[in-house]
C-alpha cells in the first residue's frame, strides 16, 4: 500500500468497507469449513462410478480454490483496514504538527 | 467411458449423491450471497478512498474479488444440477434394475448380478426350454438397456463435474478450458435428449462454442441441444457445404478445360482416358450446380425470414433433409411440428417454411401478442419422391424410420424448452401423417399434446386412441375433393399419378390402416373449407384457422364436423 495521497479519504467509511470485505471472506471460509465434508461422497457404495471419482477429485480442487479465495478476500479486507489505520495515523500526526507550530 | 457393472448399479446409494447435491446447492447459494455482499459492501469504496496512486491496487483487487465470486457461482450451480439429476435418475434406474432382477427370480430364473448372467429354470419340454431361454435373453437385454442408461448418466455427470473445476491459480476468470472431444459429442448423440440437455448445460459457454465451431454437423443434428445453438451450428454446415460445392465446381471447370485442350494430344490411351474423365465430369457438373443452387435457395429463404427462422437440421445428401423453425421453440408457449409428405425434398423446403409461417401467423392472431408460437417445418426424414421411389408411398418403411426421428426430435424440444408453457402439436400432411402415426404408436410415445392431420391416407393405427394422446386430442381434416385424404377419393390417384396411380390407389385403401376420416376411427374431424390436397394452409381459410386454434390450445374455437372438444 502506498503513502497517503492528496485526495480526501473518509477513514470511518473505509474502515466499514474493510470490515464488510472481511466478513465476506469469512463467509467463504465458512462455506468451505461447513461444506467440505459433504461436497464429496463418503467412502461406501459408489465403487465403479466415474462420477464419484470425478466428484472426489473435483471437491479437492474446489476446496483449494475456495481456500485461496478466502485468503485473497480476507487479505483485501486487511489491506483496506491497514490503509484506514495509516490515514488515521497521518491525520493524527498532522494535527500534532499543527499544535507544535502553534497554528 | 463408464465401465459400471450391474452389481455396482444395484449397490449404488442415490442418497449420498443427493446429499452431495444439496451441499453444492448450499455452496452455490453461499457464493451468490457472498458476491452480492461484496458488491454492496464495497460500493462506496470510490467515495471512501478516491482512486489514485495509493488506492489503485485496492480498487483492482476489489474488482478481481467481485469477479472471482461471480465467476464461481455458475460452475458450482452446474455441479449441483448435475448431481441432483444424477441422484434422481440413479434412484429410478436402480429401482428398475432391481425390479427386473426380482421379477426374474420370482419367475424361477437364476440371476447372477456379478457375472451378469441369467439362467432359465429347468424345463420339462424342449419347446418350453426354448421359450425360457428366449425369455432369459430378453431379461439380459432389458437389464443391459438399464445398465447402458446408467453408464450414460455416469459419463454425463463426470463430464459436468470435470467441466466446472476452477484452475488452482486463476480460478475461473482466465482459465484455458479443456476442449471437448468429438468422441464426447458422438457418445451423446442418440441418448435421451434430457441427458443431452443436462450435459450441454454443464459445459461452459466457451466449450459450447468450441463444439459448435469444431463439429457443427454433430451439434446441429443432436436432439437435446438448445435450438439457438443448433441454428448456429447448422448455418455453419450450410456455409461449409456451399463452399465445398463451389470449390468442387471450380475444380471441375478447370479440369474440364484442361482435358478439352488435351483431348487430341498424347497417346491413344491418353486420349481415351481424357475423354472418359471429361464425360464423367460433364455428368457431375450439373449435379453439383443443382446441389449448390438448392443450398442457395435455402440460404436465401432463411435470410428473407430475418431472425425469425432457426435452422435446426440440415443434411444435403440425397434428396436432402432440413428442419426449420419459424420462431424459437425453446421459448414459445405453443409449438407445432409440420411433417410434410410425398415429394417433399430440400428443393421444396421454401414452400414448407411458407406453410409453417402461415400457421404461425394465424396462430399469433389468436394470442395476446406475437412471439408465443413457433412452427417447425420438419423434413427430418426421407419422403417418397415422384420418381422410382414413389411406390414406397404405399409402404410404411420410410414412415417407420421417420417416426423414430420425429419422436427423438420432439423429445429434444421438450428437453430444451425453458420455463413456462410447453404445448406441442404434431401436424401431419399426407404421408407425413403416417410418420406422425408411427412416431405416436408402435412402441413409441410422441411427446405431443395434440395431433392434427391434413389429407391423411391413414396413420398405421386402427383407432385414434392408439396414438396415445387421447382421442379428443386427435384432429383430422380432409377436403372433399382431396384424392388422398378422402376415403372415397383414393381412386383419384388413377388420374393424379401416371402409370402406378391405380396400383397406389388400391394399396392406399388398406396399407396405412383405416382412414382417420372415418366415423369409427374415433378422432375429431375439423371443418375444412379448402380444396385439393395442398390447400389446407390457404390464407384466411377455416382450415388454417382451425389448425391455428388447435396449435394454441383454444379448442373451443375449433369448428367440428364430427367429435367433441377436450
Amino acid at each position: 500500500m502506498g503513502a497517503p495521497d492528496e485526495f480526501a479519504v473518509d477513514v470511518p467509511l473505509l474502515r466499514k468497507i474493510a470490515h464488510s470485505v472481511d466478513e465476506v471472506g469469512k463467509s467463504v471460509d465458512g462455506a468451505v469449513g461447513k461444506r467440505t465434508a459433504t461436497l464429496t461422497l463418503a467412502d461406501g457404495r459408489d465403487a465403479g462410478w466415474s462420477a464419484a471419482d470425478a466428484l472426489r477429485s473435483g471437491a479437492t480442487v474446489w476446496e483449494t480454490f475456495l481456500s485461496g479465495l478466502h485468503t485473497r478476500i480476507c487479505g483485501l479486507g486487511a489491506q483496506l483496514s491497514e490503509a484506514a489505520d495509516r490515514y488515521e495515523q497521518a491525520d493524527a500526526d498532522a494535527a500534532r504538527r499543527h499544535r507544535m507550530r502553534g497554528d | 467411458m463408464s465401465t459400471l457393472t450391474l452389481a455396482q448399479l444395484l449397490a449404488a446409494d442415490p442418497g449420498s449423491f443427493d446429499a452431495a447435491a444439496q451441499a453444492w446447492h448450499a455452496l452455490s447459494d453461499n457464493l451468490d450471497r457472498a458476491g452480492e455482499d461484496l458488491i454492496r459492501g464495497t460500493r462506496d469504496l470510490p467515495n471512501a478512498w478516491p482512486e489514485g496512486t495509493a488506492s489503485q491496487g485496492a480498487h483492482t483487487a476489489t474488482e478481481a474479488a467481485r469477479g472471482e465470486l461471480s465467476d464461481a457461482y455458475n460452475p458450482a450451480r452446474r455441479i449441483h444440477q448435475a448431481l441432483d439429476h444424477h441422484a434422481a435418475t440413479l434412484a429410478s434406474l436402480r429401482s428398475q434394475a432391481q425390479g427386473q432382477v426380482d421379477a426374474a427370480r420370482q419367475g424361477g430364473f437364476a440371476v447372477d448380478v456379478g457375472g451378469f448372467t441369467v439362467t432359465p429354470p429347468q424345463a420339462h419340454t424342449e419347446l418350453a426350454a426354448i421359450s425360457l431361454e428366449k425369455r432369459a435373453q430378453q431379461i439380459v437385454h432389458e437389464l443391459s438397456d438399464v445398465l447402458g442408461r446408467a453408464q450414460a448418466l455416469d459419463d454425463s455427470t463426470a463430464t459436468a463435474i470435470n467441466a466446472n473445476l476452477p484452475d488452482p491459480v486463476t480460478g475461473f476468470g482466465q482459465r484455458a478450458l479443456p476442449p471437448v472431444s468429438r468422441a464426447d459429442l458422438v457418445a451423446m448423440k442418440g441418448r435421451d435428449p434430457k441427458q443431452v440437455d443436462d450435459w450441454w448445460r454443464s459445459l461452459t459457454p466457451e466449450q459450447q462454442q468450441q463444439l459448435i465451431r469444431d463439429y457443427p454437423d454433430l451439434v446441429g443434428s443432436t436432439d437435446g441441444i438448445p435450438c439457438l445453438d443448433r441454428d448456429q451450428a447448422n448455418r455453419l454446415v450450410l456455409r461449409d457445404d456451399r463452399t465445398a460445392l463451389q470449390q468442387r465446381e471450380d475444380w471441375i471447370r478447370q479440369r474440364m478445360a484442361w482435358l478439352q485442350a488435351h483431348l487430341t494430344g498424347g497417346t491413344a490411351s491418353d486420349q481415351m482416358a481424357h475423354h472418359a474423365e471429361w464425360a464423367r465430369l460433364n455428368n457431375e457438373l450439373p449435379q453439383v450446380e443443382a446441389q449448390k443452387a438448392r443450398l442457395d435457395r435455402l440460404s436465401g429463404k432463411l435470410d428473407s425470414m430475418g431472425g425469425q427462422a432457426l435452422l435446426l437440421g440440415l443434411d444435403p445428401a440425397g434428396d436432402g433433409k432440413a428442419i426449420v423453425a419459424v420462431g424459437n421453440p425453446d421459448t414459445a408457449t405453443h409449438t407445432a411440428v409440420l411433417v410434410p409428405g410425398v415429394s417433399t425434398n430440400l428443393d421444396g423446403m421454401s414452400g414448407q417454411i411458407d406453410r409453417a409461417n402461415q400457421i404461425r401467423t394465424a396462430a399469433d392472431r389468436t394470442m395476446n401478442g406475437p412471439g408465443q408460437v413457433a412452427v417447425v417445418a420438419w423434413l427430418g426424414y426421407d419422403p417418397p419422391q415422384m420418381d422410382a421411389s414413389l411406390p414406397t408411398a404405399v409402404a410404411s418403411h420410410r414412415a417407420e424410420v421417420g417416426g423414430v426421428a420425429l419422436d427423438g426430435f420432439v423429445d429434444g424440444l421438450r428437453a430444451t424448452h425453458g420455463p413456462g408453457g410447453d404445448h406441442i402439436t404434431a401436424i401431419g400432411h399426407s404421408y407425413g401423417s403416417v410418420v406422425v402415426g408411427q412416431a405416436a404408436s408402435h412402441g413409441h410415445q410422441l411427446a405431443v399434446d395434440d395431433i392434427v392431420t391434413a389429407g391423411s391416407p391413414g396413420m398405421d393405427v386402427d383407432h385414434a386412441r392408439d396414438l396415445n394422446v387421447g382421442s379428443r386430442h386427435v384432429w383430422i381434416g380432409a377436403a372433399d375433393d382431396d384424392p388422398i385424404g378422402n376415403p372415397a377419393g383414393h381412386a383419384g390417384y388413377e388420374t393424379a399419378v401416371p402409370i402406378v396411380g391405380p396400383w397406389i390407389a388400391q394399396a392406399e385403401d388398406s396399407v396405412h390402416g383405416p382412414s382417420p376420416q372415418g366415423d369409427d376411427f374415433g378422432a375429431n374431424r375439423y371443418h375444412v373449407d379448402t380444396h385439393g390436397h395442398s390447400g389446407y394452409w390457404d390464407r384466411n381459410s377455416q382450415s388454417l384457422a382451425n389448425q391455428a386454434n388447435i396449435v394454441t390450445g383454444q379448442y373451443g374455437l375449433v369448428t367440428l364436423d364430427l367429435g367433441s372438444r377436450p
